[in-house]
């Protein structure tokens, strides 16, 4: 009993000596929140209030979760308008042109400021909660800007260069598909069917393959083993597209994003240039119920996609594409080879390599809840990690009644 | 749909239609070799109109001297450009007849020079294999014409392909005949043609 009052009277004596804990709850703003944040660790107040306009760097968030976790409770709330629901996402574009997609979401009506290490990219509006933008070129860190808040994202990977593989027969729709997308600099490889076991070929490689090819299109229906290539190759990761009947083809109607209909005559017999494809006839697509309808016409699907393992399968109702390049109106020839090229893109292979990424900060409000918890919340105190510390008052208690009670057992055992 | 159509152009100058028999002949022998789509009947297209356009593919041959009218000037240049391929054939199979003089300075003015297509161009190779190169023609030393042999033919490239396919070893000639009578040759003289054809829809 002794000893352990000796022991409790060491412990009261070692407490005494550290620094006292600040009693009161503290508050700050944003643009103090630096100094506060030294205070706050050498004297930890009792709460912690934070009134916020824009959220604070990575590094300071995480400053205040760790304020959180050796027992100071934090909790914030928004200061005027609050802080802007800003985020970025970079992403290389898979085309032979390169360059990088900008997704930014942002609140409607706001004008986000893009730019990267060098200089200012571009300024966007956001509309419906956020922006697409593409860079030709970035460099370094690409950062957003909107109403004082600071988002920042880097790429975080590069893409290898693929080429793409066309198969079907010798077709106007076969010749200018690898035409355009040739003049935009994809390397085409081909095998167009133009008697039975004779084919024109282009490239040395004829058989879909994710090493070598960014996306398999499929003209017409190939033959059965072409087909099962193709199934093979999608679900290994592989991109397709499947335009006209190719969709219907046994071995690709499983990996398809919906089923062939029936042919559909162009509701106009004039090519406009906002709304080229209404003047091409069209097979109409009954998606699946797991595909995406991309584009339709008076209510029926002409292009839809889906994913398939590991792949991605685009299906076009169009099959005669050629007709807009070739009698589409003055900007026509541009508008078909950039369709085409974005529409490889989409599903093309992302063989990545993986550059080291910076520090980013993509999404400073969304990491703000992340660590703190949603604004005006009470906070949330994580489990003290901190050494008991009792009262005084409790210890000179516990230290009497040991004591009082070594003196009892000696009277009642007589001892001296 | 996207059948091919065997189409021959129609302008204002000249004696456009001075080779009646060759769409059939050609369409009988993609028919008969191929597995391409083929309409059974070819098509007659105006150089001036916006039907050239639908077509990708235009036959041009005559005898008599060519000046495309504006129109047609302009269309020719966009249809090029478009990646249309047209194939011309002087009908006179000379070297400095009317027709050759003049459609290769319309062709110069409307899309760029002529120039000579090497004999061992991916045309040659596109279905039947030709090793010489253009096959020669019984009417080039028939005693009509020049008399020579025109061992080359000429085109004026775009983007690595032949936009202009211009021939002066008379084909017009050479395949006007009913494709019935294919049978008493011994050799098929219309299977360049099918070379034709072929590389215009798959290049």
């Amino acid at each position: 009993m002794r000893g352990l009052a000796l022991v409790l009277v060491a412990f009261a004596a070692w407490s005494a000596s550290r620094p006292p804990l600040e009693r009161g709850a503290a508050t700050a703003s944003g643009s103090a929140l630096a100094d506060s944040l030294d205070r706050w660790t050498a004297t930890a107040p009792a709460r912690v209030h934070l009134a916020l306009e824009t959220a604070p760097n990575g590094a300071r968030r995480d400053w205040l979760r760790a304020l959180r976790y050796s027992g100071t409770p934090v909790a914030w709330h928004n200061d005027g308008p609050g802080v802007p629901a800003l985020a970025l996402e970079v992403a290389p574009v898979a085309g032979p042109r390169g360059g990088t997609m900008l997704s930014i979401a942002a609140p409607s009506g706001s004008r986000v400021v893009i730019g990267d290490a060098i200089a200012a990219i571009d300024s966007v509006v956001a509309a419906r909660g956020g922006a697409r933008l593409f860079a030709p070129i970035a460099t370094g860190p690409v950062t957003a800007v909107a109403g004082g808040q600071r988002a920042s994202a880097t790429v975080g990977d590069t893409l290898l260069s693929r080429r793409v593989l066309v198969l079907g027969r010798a077709t106007w729709e076969a010749k200018f598909l690898i035409s355009a997308l040739e003049e935009v600099g994809w390397p085409v490889d081909a095998r167009l069917t133009v008697a039975p076991g004779v084919e024109v070929t282009q490239g040395t490689s004829r058989v879909p393959d994710t090493a070598r090819h960014a996306a398999v299109v499929v003209l017409d229906v190939p033959p059965p083993g072409a087909a099962a290539a193709v199934a093979r190759y999608v679900r290994a990761g592989g991109g397709t597209i499947l335009a006209g009947a190719a969709a219907s083809a046994r071995g690709l109607a499983e990996i398809a994003a919906g089923r062939v209909g029936a042919r559909i005559r162009p509701s106009s017999i004039v090519f406009v240039d906002d709304r080229p494809r209404q003047a091409l006839g069209f097979r109409g697509i009954a998606p699946r119920g797991d595909a995406i309808v991309l584009e339709e016409q008076d209510g029926v699907a002409t292009a839809a996609a889906r994913r398939v393992d590991a792949g991605r399968v685009v299906q076009l109702g169009y099959d005669e594409t050629w007709r807009w390049r070739l009698a589409g109106g003055t900007h026509a020839l541009e508008a078909h080879r950039t369709w085409w090229s974005a529409l490889v893109a989409s599903v093309a292979y992302r063989a990545a390599a993986r550059l080291p990424r910076a520090v980013d900060d993509a999404a400073p409000l969304a990491a703000l809840i992340h660590r703190l918890g949603p604004p005006g919340a009470a906070a949330q105190v994580a489990p003290a990690r901190a050494l008991w510390s009792p009262s005084p008052a409790l210890l000179f208690a516990l230290v009497s009644l040991l004591l009082v009670a070594e003196l009892a057992s000696r009277r009642m055992r007589g001892a001296p | 749909m996207n059948e091919f159509v065997f189409a021959t152009a129609q302008y204002e100058s000249g004696d456009w239609d001075s080779a009646p028999l060759v769409p059939a002949n050609v369409i009988d022998s993609i028919a008969r070799y191929t597995s391409i789509d083929v309409a059974p009947t070819g098509a007659i297209v105006s150089l001036s109109s916006r039907d050239v356009f639908r077509h990708p593919m235009l036959y041009l041959t005559g005898h008599l001297p060519v000046r495309f009218t504006a129109a047609e000037r302009e269309n020719v240049t966009e249809f090029i450009r478009r990646g249309g391929f047209l194939f011309i054939d002087d009908h006179n199979h000379d070297i400095d007849g009317a027709f050759h003089k003049t459609v290769t300075e319309e062709i110069a003015r409307a899309v760029g020079r002529l120039v000579q297509v090497p004999n061992d161009h991916s045309l040659y190779r596109a279905f039947f294999h030709f090793e010489d190169g253009p096959p020669t023609t019984s009417h080039e030393l028939n005693g009509w014409g020049d008399n020579l042999v025109h061992k080359h033919l000429q085109g004026v490239m775009r983007d690595g392909r032949i936009g202009v396919l211009y021939s002066n070893k008379d084909y017009s000639s050479e395949w006007g005949y009913h494709p019935d009578n294919k049978r008493f040759l011994a050799v098929d003289n219309t299977k360049f043609a099918v070379n034709v054809v072929v590389y215009a829809l798959t290049r």
